[in-house]
């Protein structure tokens, strides 16, 4: 796991972001963190669950019990504090390069359509 | 379920058993539904090639996980060290002999005697390092032990 001085990797921040809004099984985090990279971000399973581990490991999310009606096999997981601190370090980071990089007059390059 | 739905999972499952075993162990049941699920959304939402799409990420994350697990296991890299270095000495050897002997051997003959030691003795290696390696895990990953 980087130190949080460091950016995150983007499978790790779109995990943590895709915790953000609350509880989610595997799947429910790999469609959010696909919605909101605007689908540039695939993630598969295996790299989901080795980022996930690793994220349980740092204590940056944790497991909680799903619905009782709920397949077995599914696996919930949430944002701890210290997870949740990690992403709004990484969103201050990139809000401040944006910052930056507005002060310099860059832009984004305008995609072809 | 669909066919390519439900032969995708199968495939998948199988090559599940090839994936470090503190990944699978842990995570491996809730892997193969995920894969499951993504496959039967790609199937609706694109069709065959949707399927297509998750099958080209997921052989790709095996490439880049499953394999560097290997690489890391003793299991796996003395035997590699042992047919590397056999192919080498006795490519030497005949590249020798060719070049040397009144009556030099064909190419073919000289390439069939080079891979005939690696490729008899290396599964010998093979045996003794997974005999060495047992009850360790075979491929990891260097992931922490899940918590019992």
């Amino acid at each position: 796991m980087p130190s949080s001085d460091q950016p995150l990797p983007p499978a790790t921040f779109f995990i943590l972001f895709a915790l953000a809004k609350g509880e989610k099984h595997g799947y429910g985090i790999m469609q959010e963190a696909r919605m909101l990279s605007d689908n540039r971000l695939s993630l598969g399973p295996a790299t989901l669950y080795t980022t996930i581990q690793r994220l349980v490991d740092a204590r940056w999310i944790e497991e909680v019990p799903g619905p009782k009606d709920g397949d077995p096999r599914r696996r919930y997981y949430r944002l701890t504090k210290s997870g949740d601190r990690a992403l709004h370090h990484e969103m201050e980071r990139m809000e401040a390069i944006v910052r930056k990089s507005k002060a310099l007059r860059l832009r984004p390059r305008e995609t072809e359509s | 379920m669909s066919d390519a739905v439900l032969w995708s999972s199968r495939i998948y499952e199988r090559l599940l058993l090839l994936y470090p075993e503190d990944l699978t162990r842990q995570y491996g049941a809730e892997m193969a539904l995920v894969f499951a699920e993504d496959v039967a959304a790609a199937q609706r939402r694109a069709g065959a090639w949707g399927v297509f799409r998750v099958w080209r990420y997921a052989l790709g994350e095996f490439v880049r996980l499953a394999i560097p697990g290997w690489r890391s296991s003793q299991a796996v890299r003395v035997p590699a060290i042992w047919f590397g270095f056999s192919l080498a000495i006795m490519s030497t050897e005949m590249a020798m002999a060719r070049s040397h002997s009144p009556h030099p051997m064909t190419l073919i003959d000289a390439l069939y005697c080079a891979l005939f030691l690696p490729c008899m003795t290396t599964p010998f290696f093979a045996v003794a390092s997974i005999w060495a390696c047992r009850g360790h895990r075979v491929i990891s990953l260097g992931l922490k032990a899940p918590k019992c």
